[in-house]
């Protein structure tokens, strides 16, 4: 792969695998890590577009990082804090409301959590993301079923404790 | 998707992702370069040097005039000592037995 269309790829995914990389591990500065060892993977060993497309080998590679993370820190989400009352009301409220989203996300067990951020925030077919993961349509639609229902749970919950 | 809830997609979308930081593109400008090639491409461009490298010394060696035999062309030479020789006149052959000399 030449510098020039590796730098096209870096610029048109690296947001998006950042997004994907910070939903699932709830920390920024792991997922820039995450994102940095993905497009150096990418740049070093090139990929086999007959295998599978490059969107979806960016995803299923960070993915993989994602994991391989969780497996080496003995967790599934960083414990980074998100201030929620500080500044005006409104500004104060709205991130109360994004701490409890971010909050009901993360505790999804990982299967369900990556099905509902590469459908819900990244907007992938339920194809795209069943090659990402490795499973089939029916397993993904299943995952993010549960991942809804368990959301819907938890965040009526915590609108109704405030 | 049978269960699509509007409601939840709009909670879900009020958490955003912060912006990715400067650091990130400058540390992967400086990887890439001072990354070092692929395996297979140093390999398909040490293949292509090999390969370039001993087409050129088979041209150099198609191109040489056979090596010439050598041909052994040393003058073998005999020297006789003929000084003070006179030839018998009237010579002739005798036969003689070994162990008779006479």
């Amino acid at each position: 792969m030449t510098e020039a269309a590796f730098r096209t790829i870096y610029s048109e995914y690296r947001d998006p695998l950042f997004r994907f990389g910070y939903r699932l591990t709830g920390s920024a500065e792991v997922a820039e890590d995450l994102v940095h060892d993905c497009f150096i993977g990418l740049f070093r060993g090139g990929f086999d577009e007959h295998r599978a497309s490059l969107k979806t080998y960016l995803y299923g590679a960070m993915r993989n990082l994602c994991r391989k993370h969780f497996r080496d820190t003995g967790r599934e989400v960083e414990e980074t804090d998100v201030p929620v009352n500080s500044g005006p009301l409104d500004a104060a409220i709205a991130r109360e409301t994004a701490a409890a989203v971010r909050s009901a996300v993360q505790s999804l067990p990982l299967l369900q959590r990556e099905a509902l951020v590469l459908f819900e925030y990244e907007e992938l077919s339920l194809d795209e993301i069943s090659r990402i993961v490795d499973a089939d349509v029916g397993a993904v639609k299943s995952r993010l079923s549960r991942a809804r229902e368990t959301l819907r749970k938890s965040l009526a919950m915590k609108e109704a404790a405030r | 998707m049978t269960d699509h809830d509007e409601e939840l997609q709009k909670l879900l979308r009020r958490w955003d992702a912060p912006p990715v930081s400067s650091n990130l593109d400058a540390r992967i400008s400086q990887a890439v370069s001072r990354a070092p090639r692929s395996r297979w491409r140093s390999f398909t461009i040490a293949a292509g040097v090999f390969l370039a490298l001993a087409g050129l010394a088979a041209m150099h060696l198609g191109s040489r005039p056979p090596r010439r035999t050598q041909v052994e062309t040393r003058v073998i030479e005999t020297r006789v000592d003929a000084t003070g020789f006179r030839p018998v006149p009237n010579g002739s052959i005798t036969v003689v037995e070994k162990g008779n000399n006479q």
